[in-house]
């Protein structure tokens, strides 16, 4: 039943225009972002010098990054899914779509995780199109300015792992706003909760408490915006490994672990709520 | 006796302070179509809202199918079929995604079935169009159609008739009858009188969360007495003067006067004598209008 309702979920999500608009914001950002560096720098008055730092942001292979950067929990990636999650689960309360799967008989942790379960899809989709769309204009403008593909240089292999690695870390951010529009019932609540805490409270605790030191700079690791940062320090898109894995950082093995953890506390707490919940007319 | 497949047992709810429903026991039979009655607020949706596991009751028991239902115990709902209030439809899928959407989740649901229930309800034209643009009256068919698609056992109805007009209610009037001769059991929630009183086998009235008379439609009426309607130039005046009458229970409406627990004479003469002589007089046995008003007085 759980994978029927998977399904179902499924269905009901790739029928709905705002994941296909969230798809095409994520992939035209990535297009954007390194044609309005390319044409800064093509145009004749500006002083910007394509070679190193901005050459590597927009030329391959190095730019093969950029998609994946743009997409992290506190940027981009961490929007999308924020609004994605709060808008298809809290409006399902009001169209009363939940009620209609309980009174066929569907038991509700059932329900929930499958909810869940359905979102892993599109945040991994986001990353991917961030990529995808990155990489071909990306790839454009470096055969433009090199007259040639370095793409012997890519580690194609290494690349998707950062895309897999960077959409992992957007389900903690995808759980606290599933956890929120359950609680709430509200998508207002739980698109504007997820967000402030996202690209606001997180980033501001992160300095605060990086700013405090000691201790507290160590806690601040431990928060879903922390653990993203360790696991990023892995993501690379050649074979060469990144030079600045900071000693201090935690290891991969605990961040994964880590944002496990938040996910399944987050979606533990939805059920629980769930669980309690009067769904009258 | 007859099979009992769903069955209540003290259920009630509370909402904070609010006692929504107390202590009722219904007993639904397989193959009937159960009324079930009571003015607004009188706890009809909520009653239903905890039979189909999405309430949880205060205090109580119900069961369905021999086996127990609450919100975390909820598979018996597998072979029932509901309709709450407006339906819970995907605005943006069209009727034929909805109802292949509620399909995945029962065995045995194959594409011809959903022909079939789109040519049931009348839907079959509008089978590729989103709901969203779909009339209320359209959006309660199709409701029903999502309800049948599986071929429950047991349907329950929360006011289905709601929106629909004149020949919309027929249409399901009918269907549910139709329903009850194919062995379905209906549960059918419901203020509008002569709707139930053309379907139903038995009833349950509910009153402020209590129900009040439970039985089979014809016994409950034969029990309730007959009525007298007279029709006076001054009904307010006339209700005045027939209270007097003791166990005389009056309405007034419109330019009539309707009185229980008194006989017609007992009612012409104490006008007469006081002056106020009826144009009209009609001795009603009790329908269930009148059987209802008196219980939900
Ligand atoms: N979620 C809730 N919170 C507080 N009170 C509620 C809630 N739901 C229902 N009630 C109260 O419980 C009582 C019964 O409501 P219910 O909706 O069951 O009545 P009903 O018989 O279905 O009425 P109607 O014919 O108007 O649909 C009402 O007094 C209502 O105000
Ligand atoms: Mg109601």
């Amino acid at each position: 039943m759980f994978w029927q309702m998977v399904s179902v979920e499924q269905k009901k999500l790739t029928n709905r225009k705002i994941l296909w608009i969230e798809l095409a914001l994520a992939a035209a950002t990535a297009v954007f972002i390194p044609l309005m560096l390319y044409l800064a720098s093509q145009s004749t008055s500006s002083n910007v010098v394509i070679n190193g730092p901005v050459e590597d942001m927009i030329a391959w292979p190095l730019a093969l990054r950029l998609g994946i950067d743009l997409l992290s929990g506190s940027g981009l990636g961490g929007l999308l899914i924020v609004i994605l999650v709060g808008t298809l689960t809290a409006q399902e309360y009001g169209w009363r779509t939940m009620q209609l799967w309980l009174s066929n008989g569907i038991s509700r942790p059932v329900l929930m995780l499958a909810k869940f379960t359905a979102v892993l899809l599109p945040a991994l989709l986001f990353v991917l199109a961030a990529f995808v769309a990155g990489a071909i204009s990306t790839g454009l403008i470096t055969q433009s300015l090199q007259g040639s593909l370095p793409a012997a240089e890519v580690a194609w292999g290494q690349a998707l792992l950062s895309v897999l690695r960077t959409a992992y870390t957007l389900l903690p951010y995808a759980a606290l706003t599933f956890l929120l529009a359950v609680v709430s019932r509200s998508t207002v609540v739980a698109v504007g909760g997820g967000l402030a805490y996202t690209l606001l409270i997180e980033g501001v605790l992160m300095q605060l408490l990086g700013f405090v030191g000691g201790i507290w700079a160590d806690i601040a690791q431990y928060l879903p915006a922390g653990l993203s940062n360790s696991l990023a320090t892995l993501n690379r898109v050649t074979a060469v490994a990144n030079p600045t894995v900071p000693a201090d950082g935690l290891s991969a093995g605990t961040a994964v672990l880590g944002i496990a953890l938040y996910t399944i506390l987050f979606v533990g707490l939805a059920v629980f709520a769930f669980r309690r919940q009067d769904l009258g007319g | 006796m007859n099979n009992i497949i769903l069955q209540t047992d003290d259920l009630s709810k509370n909402f904070g302070a609010v006692t929504a429903v107390q202590a009722i026991n219904l007993r639904v039979q397989q193959g009937e179509v159960f009324g079930f009655l009571g003015p607004n607020g009188a706890g009809k949706t909520t009653t239903i809202g905890m039979v189909l596991g999405l309430i949880h009751p205060s205090a109580g028991r119900i069961t369905l199918f021999g086996q127990p239902v609450t919100p975390h115990h909820n598979g018996a709902l597998k072979q029932v079929g509901s309709l709450v209030g407006a339906p819970s439809l995907l605005p943006y899928l069209t009727a034929q995604q909805n109802l292949q959407l509620v399909a995945k989740l029962h065995d045995g649901v194959e594409n011809g079935r959903i022909q079939e229930i789109l040519e049931l309800v009348g839907l079959t034209n509008a089978a590729e169009r989103k709901v969203q643009g779909f009339s209320t009256g359209m959006k309660q068919r199709l409701g029903l159609g999502a309800a049948l698609l599986h071929r429950p056992a047991l349907i329950i109805l929360d006011e289905p008739t709601n929106g629909l007009d004149p020949a919309g209610m027929r249409e399901v009037r009918t269907l549910i009858r139709q329903l009850a001769d194919d062995g379905i059991t209906v549960f059918l929630s419901s203020h509008l009188l002569h709707e139930v009183e053309q379907v139903c086998d038995r009833i349950a009235v509910i009153r402020q969360g209590k129900i009040v008379a439970q039985g089979a439609v014809d016994e409950l009426l034969n029990q309730s007495g007959q009525s007298v309607r007279l029709k006076v130039r001054n009904p307010a005046q006339a209700g005045e003067l027939l209270a007097q009458l003791p166990a005389a229970d009056v309405v007034t409406n419109g330019a009539y006067v309707q009185v229980s627990g008194v006989e017609s004479e007992t009612a012409v003469a104490h006008l007469t004598q006081n002056g106020v002589i009826p144009s009209e007089v009609t001795v009603q046995k009790s329908d269930l209008e009148s059987l209802f008003l008196e219980l939900t007085k």
